[in-house]
């Protein structure tokens, strides 16, 4: 994660210490903004590699800000929320937000977000799709449509496959339920929300030791689900 | 005697449908005259003429003591005239001597006129009888059904019912809106009456109990103030479907002891409303005052370890060895923590005692719901083995997911706080009889008997909580949720063994609508 630039955009003045302490901490360099116009005009002229922004902002919201910094760039956006408000999460990622982290959150989950969010932001020009997903004993092979769990070949229906594949592409994000029927099933089921919950609890019964307690195939209750990068 | 009269009808007059009645009381006359003629005919040998007269007179009085005063007059002067064609000589004619009959005819005609007119009256008391003793049961009726009421607009509904039933009658009832300081129309049986002006119900309050008019067709319209402790509650407007109909004083009278009955029922509906408002904002207050004690306790606790750790690594003249660095560091770390849990409760219990806890229900799998929980205890769950078991025959249950994560985190949390280290946790899902139940069970000491239903009361901590965290929301919270899907909660003992059982109710209803996925998508074999 070298030399990569994150923009913070929050206004609480010990946020952003403790956000300095731990970017910088682990190699990283850091600009940060107090204000959403500051953020945006620092996020276009400095180009970051990953943008930190906070939802709760004095001079405009924070999903304004998203919806702004998306019209002309897809650096990859993690947005920080206080937490009870799962619809503003889900607003902001339906908005192309790429993650978030609820307050209160530590060290060790912002820098997994991070880590996966730098690593997308660097596979974007070439696509992986001839990568071979591995995360603890699966293993995704998008090329040949093939998909092991502790080496023995597992047979998925299409949409299972389909849904996985879209989950192995975006491994460590949250994808919304919306952004998953609309990408598996088309943008006609939208408010179908039970389709995807039917589909990953038969992929969990195919992947996963417990579904009860999964190991890969993550809910974020209330807004989507995610599969684990790192074990 | 059957009553041929419709239901509700006039007081006393013919009806106009009542011509085959009328009929019918003329052929008696007529046959009784007939009968007595041959009667008479038969006797005539033997018996002297005005021993003859009597068989008339027979039949007079008994036709009479049955028929209105038309037909028993009609057959008295039908009897004179058979009785003087047939029996009086020379029979088959009309003498002038016949005169003499006149008086025969008179007193046939008085009998006939006295008997009638009693049985008339006799027949009009018993039916008012029967009126009054139907409207009594009415009102008996409507007592019983207005104690249950506490909402206006049913109570308005009911009495509206309760008044065109027992005198079929149209009524409309209008309650004052305080708000606007206007009548509103409540509830309304039959044709739609205009709500009277307020001006007019002022007038009301000093006037006479019954105000009246006629409508344009000429029906009575009857206005009845409900007449409340301190003021005029709304009005009763009854109109009758026909003109003269609710002209006796007797009806009013009934009219007005319902009026009282409803007006009664009105006052302590809108007391009730005012007792349980004031309850609720007694309630509220007594919540405040516990939730800011308890509160400020457990807020308190977490941070005064926090500043203390804090407060210790950066007094740089301490001589700190690592050890002792590291478990300050945890310190803050796990009580950061439980100060973010108890947030997170407080929030929620903010959000039902608002009366916004809003379930927005969704088809969920509750193995998911489960898993969620279970990984949101983290850290916390270290050393624990948590073994969760789906029933296969569970599939989409409709809840609300993210309360039902915090009903099971709060379970599984208080299974965690009440159990020793390292003892096991289980949670079960299994399939019922229209409902869907999860329960927490555990090997820990249990729960005395005594405490089962008073743990999910707000701020409960049972004994042996001293110095645990948790300001006593958890359970209750997670009563407030569960009731909210219209399901149960209950706290029991595992049953094999020591420990506690924690279960909880879904109510589950038909699964959704379109299977998800197609044909295509079909499991291989």
């Amino acid at each position: 994660m070298s030399e990569a630039t994150v923009l913070v955009i929050e206004d609480e003045q010990p946020m952003r210490r403790f956000l300095r302490a731990l970017v910088a901490g682990h190699g990283l360099r850091i600009i940060e903004a107090s204000t959403g116009a500051e953020g945006i005009s620092l996020a276009a002229s400095h180009g970051p590699d990953v943008i930190l922004l906070d939802l709760g902002l004095p001079d405009m919201d924070g999903l304004e800000v998203t919806a702004r910094i998306r019209e002309w760039t897809q650096t990859p956006i993690i947005v920080l929320s206080a937490r009870g408000l799962e619809e503003d999460k889900v607003s902001a990622l339906d908005l192309g937000a790429d993650d978030y982290l609820t307050k209160p959150f530590g060290a060790a989950e912002l820098l997994a977000r991070l880590r996966v969010a730098l690593r997308h932001a660097r596979l974007h020009s070439s696509e992986p799709d001839d990568a071979t997903f591995r995360v603890g004993e699966l293993e995704v092979d998008l090329a040949a449509r093939r998909v092991r769990i502790r080496g023995d070949e597992v047979h998925l229906t299409p949409l299972q496959y389909k849904l996985l594949a879209y989950l192995v592409r975006h491994a460590g994000r949250v994808l919304t339920h919306r952004q998953i029927l609309k990408e598996v099933w088309g943008p006609g089921s939208t408010s179908q929300d039970h389709y995807v919950r039917v589909y990953m609890a038969q992929l969990r019964r195919k992947l996963e030791d417990d579904p009860a307690q999964p190991r890969y195939l993550l809910t974020e209750t209330g807004v989507g689900y995610r599969l684990r990068a790192e074990v | 005697m059957d009553d041929a009269r419709t239901r509700g009808e006039g007081e006393g007059r013919g009806a106009p449908g009542g011509v085959a009645r009328l009929a019918y009381e003329y052929g008696q006359g007529i046959l009784a005259v007939a009968i007595a003629t041959a009667l008479a005919s038969l006797l005539r040998a033997r018996v002297a003429e005005p021993d003859l007269v009597m068989v008339y007179l027979l039949g007079v009085v008994l036709v009479a003591s049955r028929v209105r005063l038309g037909p028993a007059l009609t057959t008295a002067l039908l009897s004179v005239a058979a009785f003087d064609l047939f029996l009086v000589e020379p029979v088959y004619t009309f003498d002038v001597a016949d005169a003499r009959y006149v008086l025969t005819f008179v007193v046939m005609a008085g009998v006939g006129v006295v008997l009638s007119s009693l049985t008339a009256r006799l027949r009009l008391q018993a039916r008012r009888a029967r009126e009054a003793e139907a409207r009594t049961a009415a009102l008996y009726q409507l007592s019983h059904e207005l104690v249950g009421d506490d909402e206006l607009e049913t109570l308005a509904r009911t009495v509206a019912r309760a008044i065109e039933r027992a005198f079929a009658c149209d009524a409309s009832v209008f309650v004052g809106d305080e708000a606007r300081g206007e009548l509103r129309l409540a509830a309304a049986r039959g044709e739609a009456i205009t709500a009277p002006s307020r001006a007019s119900l002022d007038a009301l309050g000093d006037g006479p109990a019954i105000q009246e008019s006629l409508d344009a067709e000429g029906r009575a319209l009857l206005t009845l103030p409900l007449v409340g402790h301190a003021a005029i509650l709304g009005v009763v407007v009854v109109r009758a479907r026909a003109p003269g109909e609710l002209s006796n004083p007797e009806v009013r009278r009934l009219l007005g002891t319902f009026v009282g009955q409803v007006a009664l029922a009105l006052e302590r509906s809108r007391m009730a409303a005012a007792r349980k408002d004031a309850e609720m904002v007694a309630e509220t207050e007594r919540l405040r005052s516990t939730l800011l004690s308890s509160v400020s306790h457990d807020l308190r606790t977490p941070l005064g370890s926090i500043m203390g750790s804090a407060t210790t690594l950066l007094d740089s003249d301490a001589n700190i060895d690592a050890a002792t660095r590291q478990g300050l560091l945890t310190a803050i770390h796990d009580e950061a923590d439980r100060l973010g849990r108890l947030l997170n409760n407080l929030l929620a219990m903010t959000r039902i005692e608002g009366g916004g806890l809003e379930v927005k229900a969704d088809w969920q799998v509750p193995e998911e719901t489960v898993g969620a929980a279970i990984r949101r205890l983290g850290e916390r769950a270290r050393g624990r083995a948590i073994e969760a078991r789906i029933d296969p025959a569970v599939e989409l249950v409709a809840f609300d997911g993210l309360m039902i994560e915090l009903v099971l985190i709060n379970l599984l949390d208080n299974a965690l706080k009440y159990t020793p280290e390292g003892s096991p946790i289980e949670i079960e899902v299994t399939a019922a009889v229209g409902e869907v139940v999860f329960a927490i069970l555990d090997r820990g000491p249990g729960i005395p008997a005594a405490e089962r239903e008073r743990v999910f009361a707000k701020f409960f901590r049972g004994d042996g909580a001293s110095g645990l965290a948790g300001a006593g929301l958890g359970l209750a919270i997670s009563k407030a949720v569960v009731e909210a899907h219209g399901g149960r909660i209950v706290a029991g003992a595992r049953g094999d063994g020591p420990g506690a059982r924690f279960a909880f109710t879904i109510p589950t209803s038909s699964p959704p609508p379109g299977a998800p996925g197609d044909g295509a998508d079909a499991e291989a074999a």
